[in-house]
């Protein structure tokens, strides 16, 4: 058994903290590709070290009462209602903090990818392809001010589905709660080696 | 299998989900609901997505190399050298 598997799948505040500096040095001194690639495994890293933590959040009533609140908002008719009686002026095409990030994420990731997302909300809370379409636009055009009044509905959309399926995801993770305390483990150990 | 399935669809759903909840997209649109008044019996657990935002901006890290640098230009925590 490696020995990795043999320790009480604990990572000490000073191992992360190690781990941590670790990547920062080496994202510091590599090139634009390495840094992307470094950033991904870090963001898995830091997932098997806060999994725990945001399933017992998600799993409280507070969050589950919210998602329910969340998914029942999808077919009130208030939504339609608010969002044409909101003051769109000087929102629209405007773009806020934030958003290059997150127009770059969704539209690199895969069709099937978003199709699987949306199946988290009934088939008619599905739809998404005009806010791909602007976002599509958006990375193209380098002008990342992609929601608007029009956009707004199927954005309520997405991110109602990527919220369920964030809560879904977690409760399957709980279920390998050891494996993934033994993969946190054993990245400390492989980030220590390779990053520094 | 099962288990690297399930936490690469964490990763999945982490990464779009925080990167929605650092936009301001996002703001606009909590903005959009609240006045419509579709979130009805949400708006008490506003809180949780504050908490869920905070963690977001934390573990959606783009670090751009905003660690200041030390003499050697390393990020430094190393052990205590005069600990022997």
């Amino acid at each position: 058994m490696p020995h990795w598997m043999t320790r009480e799948n604990r990572v000490s505040f000073e191992e992360h903290v190690k781990t941590l500096a670790s990547y920062l040095n080496h994202y510091k001194s590599s090139s634009r590709a390495e840094q992307v690639s470094s950033s991904q495994s870090f963001f898995s890293y830091l997932l098997t070290a806060c999994w725990e933590k945001m399933h017992n959040r998600i799993s409280a009533w507070s969050a589950v009462g919210l998602i329910f609140g969340l998914r029942s908002s999808l077919s009130s008719p208030l939504l339609e209602t608010g969002i044409r009686r909101f003051s769109w002026d000087g929102v629209n095409e405007q773009q806020h903090t934030g958003d290059r990030t997150l127009a770059l994420e969704i539209n690199s990731a895969r069709q099937t990818i978003m199709a699987s997302i949306m199946k988290n909300n009934i088939s008619q809370f599905r739809r998404i392809e005009n806010l791909l379409a602007a976002i599509k636009t958006a990375v193209k055009e380098q002008k990342y001010g992609f929601y608007n009044q029009s956009t707004a509905r199927e954005f309520h959309n997405l991110f109602t589905a990527t919220f369920t399926g964030f809560a879904k995801a977690l409760a399957l993770v709980g279920k390998f709660r050891n494996k993934v305390r033994a993969v946190h483990v054993f990245m400390v150990m492989t980030f220590d080696t390779l990053l520094r | 299998m099962e288990a690297e399935n399930a936490f690469n669809n964490l990763v999945v759903y982490t990464r779009i989900l925080t990167s929605m909840l650092a936009s301001g997209s996002l703001e606009v649109h909590l903005n959009v609901l609240r006045e419509s008044g579709a979130l009805g019996n949400i708006l008490p657990h506003f809180e949780a997505i504050s908490t869920y935002k905070s963690e977001a901006v934390a573990l959606n890290i783009d670090f751009k190399c905003s660690v200041s640098d030390s003499e050697d230009g390393y990020a430094s925590v190393g052990e205590d050298e005069s600990s022997g």
